[in-house]
């Protein structure tokens, strides 16, 4: 008997609590969360809302409302129809705080860039080739203070972006203590690039095809097993879970030192163990592929025999991960 | 910096002191009153007084501002046949 009384109490609170959540989320008063002399409007249904002054309309633009944004965001945690990352039953506090202002401001935030079907489209860019690095970053640990220089060696090298700014010869002075490097009295955590550039000296042979979800886990795997410091390993983890379009399948393609050296090759002043790997990512729809003619092929081997050497007692230790995309008009099935 | 492929955005991000922060994030995207037509080119975080740098092709571009105090900085750039150098100073809206 008691035991049906408890039965019964937890499940009206337990019914009480998921049922609260999900209408509070859908709460939505006029002007919650504006500030004074704005009013909360939206263009469409399918299109986050947003704080407009008042006297002004959707199409004048988007205004700067940012703190009420991010409130919006965080009302909607649990609206899985207003918030892409709503998750009634587990809300996401793994989420990097810039995911939610990134949709607030750009439809395809969850793409790692311009997108044209199964790939990046590549004419908003500059430059040619058809493989696009988004977001390599390169961190760097030592026990003592090093100064370094890091240079990329390419004169043609096609970057898309880079933080801090390079120096003339596309260079970064840089000082590492402990895991944060210092550029220019700055101090980052990482150093970033983003670059193109064509297929040549790519390998499409070492791999493995997957579902989307288990692709960011193997990524994260053979980083662990690369030995990448705990930020490394959460920056990516954090990064890649919210701009790794969401395809049914995915074909990964490691390409490590090797590769990379020739590729976007750079020069460290200094004696150092450099770990490089830039993960091409190639969405699939189905793995059944009709055509003999594809590109890229299906992989043939393993990728994890082709991992660099690591000398743990290096003085510094530079440690690089990346995701590539192919443009959409270098695929074909 | 020169390139002969593009040219470049380069800014250095700054704050009002109630906005400073480590964690900031500048968007590189084209423009468009349209919510659904806007396009996010790239984005880099980089902690305060960061340094950053966007390679383009001449045109119109909004470069963006936020960080985790819920700032802002907003600034849309013509870029022509050279590089353009920008300020961006994070503020509270």
């Amino acid at each position: 008997m008691n035991q049906k009384i408890i039965f019964l109490l937890f499940s009206f609170f337990s019914l009480s609590f998921i049922a609260s959540a999900w209408s509070s989320s859908y709460a939505h008063p006029a002007n919650a969360n504006c500030p004074m002399g704005y009013y909360r409007t939206q263009a469409t249904a399918f299109t986050p809302s947003t704080c407009m002054p008042y006297g002004q309309n959707m199409n004048m633009g988007m205004p700067f409302c940012y703190q009420c944004q991010n409130n919006y965001w965080g009302s909607q945690q649990f609206n899985p129809f207003m918030n892409p990352y709503a998750n009634p039953f587990m809300p996401n506090q793994n989420l990097p705080w810039w995911a939610m202002q990134g949709q607030m401001y750009y439809p395809n935030m969850h793409y790692p860039g311009s997108w044209h079907n199964q790939g990046i489209n590549p004419h908003p860019y500059p430059g040619d080739g058809d493989m696009m690095a988004m977001k390599p970053n390169i961190y760097f640990s030592s026990k003592a203070p090093v100064k370094f220089e890091l240079e990329f060696t390419d004169s043609k090298m096609q970057f898309l972006a880079t933080t801090p700014y390079l120096s003339d010869g596309q260079k970064w002075n840089a000082t590492v203590v402990g895991e944060t490097v210092e550029v220019d009295q700055v101090k980052y955590g990482y150093l970033f690039y983003d670059a193109r550039s064509k297929l040549d000296h790519l390998q499409f042979e070492a791999g493995v095809c997957t579902t989307r979800k288990e692709l960011v886990q193997i990524m994260h795997a053979d980083l662990k097993n690369l030995k990448h410091t705990k930020r490394s390993l959460e920056d990516f983890m954090q990064h890649w879970q919210v701009k790794i379009p969401n395809f049914a399948y995915y074909c990964l393609y490691p390409q490590y030192n090797d590769v990379l050296d020739r590729v976007f090759p750079y020069r460290v002043s200094t004696s150092a163990s450099i770990s490089r790997v830039l993960y091409v990512v190639v969405p699939y729809k189905t793995l059944e592929l009709k055509q003999k003619n594809v590109f890229p092929p299906l992989p043939r081997s393993d990728f994890k025999s082709q991992h660099p050497t690591i000398s743990p007692d290096s003085k510094l230790m530079i440690q690089e991960w990346g995701v590539a995309f192919l443009t959409d008009q270098a695929i074909v099935r | 910096m020169n390139h002969s492929y593009a040219q470049s955005i380069r800014g250095k991000l700054s704050a009002f002191q109630k906005c400073q922060s480590q964690t900031n994030m500048v968007w590189l995207g084209i423009p468009n009153e349209d919510y659904q037509k806007r396009v996010l080119l790239m984005h880099t975080e980089l902690p305060n007084n960061g340094t950053f740098e966007f390679y383009v092709k001449p045109g119109v571009y909004e470069v963006r501002a936020t960080n985790n105090l819920g700032c802002g900085f907003l600034k849309t750039v013509t870029v022509e046949n050279q590089a353009l150098n920008l300020s961006a100073q994070l503020e509270d809206n």
